[in-house]
């Protein structure tokens, strides 16, 4: 189906990429919020995401304390679309024939 | 395709999930949106500022919007764009489409005809603009979040 993209498709990923692409950027601490995963699986599931290029990190210091920031790139956000639009037909259809 | 129709319903479902989550993480505090308002309305007043004091003030309402933006990220552990993708974005460019002629307006009452109070009257009507555009522009921001996709 044009459009789905396996990159994006797991629960976690999903999840990550539904707020980042409502927002600039996003802390670590609440996408594990959102997401509610630990911490490792939350940084391996990032790490693929910045692999594909669909988002960017970046360290910055508060209270003096490293922080982990996410963005979603603009190809990040293009993919996010075209994969909930692709999540969106096909479940849709398969209301209609489940209906027929 | 490995995946089937169930498995596009559960995955706009955890979509749903992660956006409530965001919306409950989303709130902003009545002092959040009057420091946004201060802010606009020192812009709206600003020409009252004799000489050089004015630019002083103007780099005093970037340094707010600066704080402004780390209050947001330090307090909700994120930072959303007034000009970000969906209906949010047309209550941005009304604010703009009258605030920014309510300054202009001030100038002008001022400069040409001497009307010296005019940008401080101007600037407690576009502060209260701006207080009420904040305030709609997160509750328009948190039911764009909570609508459903599918």
């Amino acid at each position: 189906m044009s459009g789905f993209d396996p990159v994006i498709h797991p629960p976690a990923r999903l999840q990550i990429m539904a707020v980042l692409t409502e927002v600039q950027d996003a802390e670590f601490a609440l996408l594990r919020t959102t997401t509610q995963v630990s911490d490792s699986v939350l940084s391996k599931h990032l790490s693929a995401l910045v692999d594909a290029g669909y988002v960017s990190l970046r360290k910055a210091s508060s209270d003096g304390r490293s922080r982990t920031w996410a963005a979603a790139t603009r190809a990040g956000r293009k993919a996010f679309a075209a994969h909930v639009t692709a999540l969106t037909t096909l479940a849709r259809l398969t209301e209609r024939l489940a209906a027929e | 395709m490995d995946h089937n129709s169930a498995n596009a319903a559960e995955a706009l479902a955890f979509i749903e999930q992660s956006r409530l989550r965001l919306a409950a993480a989303s709130g902003v505090p009545p002092i959040r949106h009057a420091a946004f308002a201060a802010m606009i309305g020192t812009l709206v007043a600003s020409p009252m500022a004799p000489g050089i004091s004015r630019f002083v003030v103007l780099i005093g309402i970037f340094v707010a919007l600066i704080a402004i933006i780390r209050w947001d990220r330090r307090r909700m552990g994120m930072f959303i764009n007034g000009y970000r993708a969906g209906k949010t974005r047309w209550i941005t460019f009304a604010m703009l489409g009258v605030i920014l002629p309510l300054h202009m307006l001030g100038f002008w009452l001022m400069i040409d005809h001497g009307i010296r109070w005019a940008p401080l009257a101007l600037a407690l009507v576009a502060s209260a603009i701006a207080y009420g555009g904040s305030v709609w522009w997160c509750r328009v921001f948190r039911r764009e979040l909570l609508g459903s996709l599918a």
